[in-house]
């Protein structure tokens, strides 16, 4: 069978597949398995530590695909290269160590430039992980990066 | 002692570690990664980092989006 090998993980299939927008875990998991993908992106967000008793996102991911953590909402190689440290951490055994470098459009001052975006990745990269490189078309108006809130 | 924990300034008990703190707060551990003043603190070594005063934490996890 044609396989895609990326960072040592080898996939049958092409299609990576997300973890937004879904309207209840449950149906997340029908989507992801009836998907066939191997890889599924994730968010790394601030906790919540006010809500309680919310399900974990990995318990309703199959274990058998690869998470594929990812930087949207960093506007900065700082805080992507941050984001990223701490989606290292939080993959848990430490053979999955992969994420999505994403940066966000944003004004021309604080969005770094594609030379030093990938010096820093390159950076990141020698360090610990395997990085996907992924380009994004939305623009954003948010003017500065705050890590948003994660509910439990 | 004061610190802050996910940007919000709070009150905690003196003493406590990265681990006494996650179980000061209802979290699991394994769920979260913990950056302690801009370092990441790798969940091994929870019980060994002692918090001070004005130390600044944040407490991340995954979550769907991307």
């Amino acid at each position: 069978m044609d396989e895609l090998v990326l960072g040592g993980h080898r996939f049958t299939s092409r299609l990576v597949v997300g973890t937004g927008k879904y309207k209840d875990f449950p149906t997340m998991n029908a989507a992801l398995q009836a998907s066939g993908a191997g890889m599924v992106t994730v968010a790394v967000r601030r906790l919540d530590l006010k809500a309680r008793g919310e399900a974990s996102l990995l318990h309703w991911i199959p274990k058998d695909m690869v998470l594929l953590p990812n930087t949207a909402g960093c506007f900065t190689a700082e805080d992507a290269v941050r984001t990223c440290r701490l989606a290292r951490e939080l993959q848990l055994g430490g053979e999955n160590r992969w994420s999505s470098w994403r940066s966000s459009p944003t004004r021309r001052r604080s969005s770094p430039t594609s030379k030093r975006r990938w010096r820093r990745q390159g950076s990141w990269s020698r360090r610990a992980s395997a990085c996907c490189p992924t380009p994004t078309t939305t623009r954003s108006r948010r003017r500065s990066w705050r890590m948003p809130v994660a509910r439990r | 002692m004061r610190a802050t924990v996910n940007g919000e300034p709070v009150e905690l008990p003196d003493g406590l570690t990265v681990s006494t703190l996650l179980q000061h707060l209802g979290v699991r551990a394994e769920r979260v990664a913990v950056e302690r003043n801009g370092e990441v603190v790798k969940q091994a070594r929870h019980g060994e980092h002692r918090l001070a005063s004005g130390d600044v934490l944040e407490i991340v996890t995954f979550v769907g989006g991307g």
